[in-house]
C-alpha cells in the first residue's frame, strides 16, 4: 500500500463537528475586575495627588487628643452668680 | 484577547479541536470537555498565545493535546500503550464499515503516533507546528509519523483488496 492509498483509506474515517449548543466559556466575572483597567488623565492625577498631600499637611488634633477627658479637668466655678429666670409671657413682653 | 476575538477563534477552531480530541479519545463527551478546558485556558491567560511563534489553530490543538495526555496519565493509559509493546493486528473485513474499521485503527496506535498522524493527516498541520504542539524535535515526529503509517498499512492492508 503505498502512501496515496493509506492517505485514501485515512479520509474515509470522518470526524464529527462540534456539537452546534456548545459554547465558549466566559471570562469569570473576578478575572475581568482584576484585569480592567480605568484611563486618567496625568492632570487630573496630579491634582488628585496635590489633594491628598495638602490634606495630610494640615495639622489636626489628633482623635485621641479630642476624646481624652480626664477627673482633673472638672474645675469649681470660681464665682457663682445665679440668674432666675421667670416664666416668659409672650403676651407681656409685647406689652 | 477581547471578547471577539475570542468569540472569532471559537468560530473558526472549535471544530478542528473537537475533532483533533474525537479521534483522540474516541469519546463525544470526552472530546466537548477537551474543546472546553482548551479555550478555558485562552480565556483565563490570553498572554499564552503568541501570534509570532504559531497560528492560533495550532496553539488550541497543543492545548487540547495536552489536556488529552493528562487525562491518560491520571487514568494510567498513557503509560500502558508503549509503543515497543505494540503489535500492528490486521483487521478483519468482515468486523465492520471501512471507515469504522479505519477508525479502530488510528485509535489502536500508541498515542505518540496517534498524535502525530491525525495533527498531520487530519488537521493537516506541518511537522514544524507538530513538533511545537507536541514538545518534540521535528525528526521525532518525523519517524513517529513513520511508524505509525507503517503499522497503518499492516493494520490496513486487508482492506486494499477492494472492499468498500
Amino acid at each position: 500500500m503505498n502512501d496515496d492509498e493509506l492517505r485514501q483509506l485515512l479520509h474515509t474515517w470522518k470526524a464529527p463537528a462540534a456539537p452546534p449548543g456548545l459554547r465558549p466559556p466566559s471570562r469569570p466575572w473576578y478575572a475581568t475586575l482584576w484585569g480592567s483597567s480605568v484611563r486618567i488623565p496625568v492632570p487630573v492625577l496630579a491634582l488628585v495627588v496635590l489633594a491628598i498631600l495638602v490634606f495630610q499637611a494640615i495639622p489636626r488634633p489628633s482623635q485621641t487628643q479630642r476624646l481624652e477627658v480626664r477627673l482633673s479637668d472638672f474645675q469649681p466655678v470660681p464665682e457663682v452668680k445665679p440668674v432666675v429666670i421667670r416664666r416668659i409671657n409672650n403676651n407681656d413682653q409685647n406689652n | 484577547m477581547t471578547e471577539t476575538l475570542i468569540q472569532t477563534a471559537w468560530r473558526d477552531h472549535k471544530d478542528a479541536v473537537y475533532r483533533f480530541a474525537w479521534r483522540m479519545t474516541g469519546s463525544p463527551s470526552a472530546a466537548e470537555d477537551i474543546l472546553q478546558e482548551a479555550f478555558l485556558a485562552l480565556v483565563r491567560d490570553p498572554g499564552l498565545y503568541d501570534a509570532g511563534r504559531a497560528p492560533l489553530r495550532a496553539f488550541l490543538l497543543a492545548i487540547a493535546r495536552n489536556q488529552i495526555r493528562k487525562r491518560w496519565q491520571r487514568e494510567s493509559r498513557w503509560d500502558v500503550l508503549q509503543e515497543d509493546a505494540f503489535v500492528a493486528v490486521p483487521v478483519d473485513p468482515l468486523a465492520g464499515e471501512t471507515a469504522d474499521l479505519v477508525g479502530r485503527a488510528v485509535q489502536s496506535l500508541p498515542p505518540l503516533q496517534r498524535e502525530a498522524l491525525v495533527l498531520f493527516e487530519y488537521e493537516e498541520l506541518s511537522l514544524e507546528e507538530i513538533a511545537r504542539a507536541v514538545d518534540a524535535e521535528v525528526g521525532a515526529v518525523k519517524s513517529r509519523l513513520s511508524r505509525a503509517r507503517e503499522n497503518l498499512r499492516q493494520m490496513l492492508a486487508p482492506l486494499r483488496t477492494g472492499r468498500h
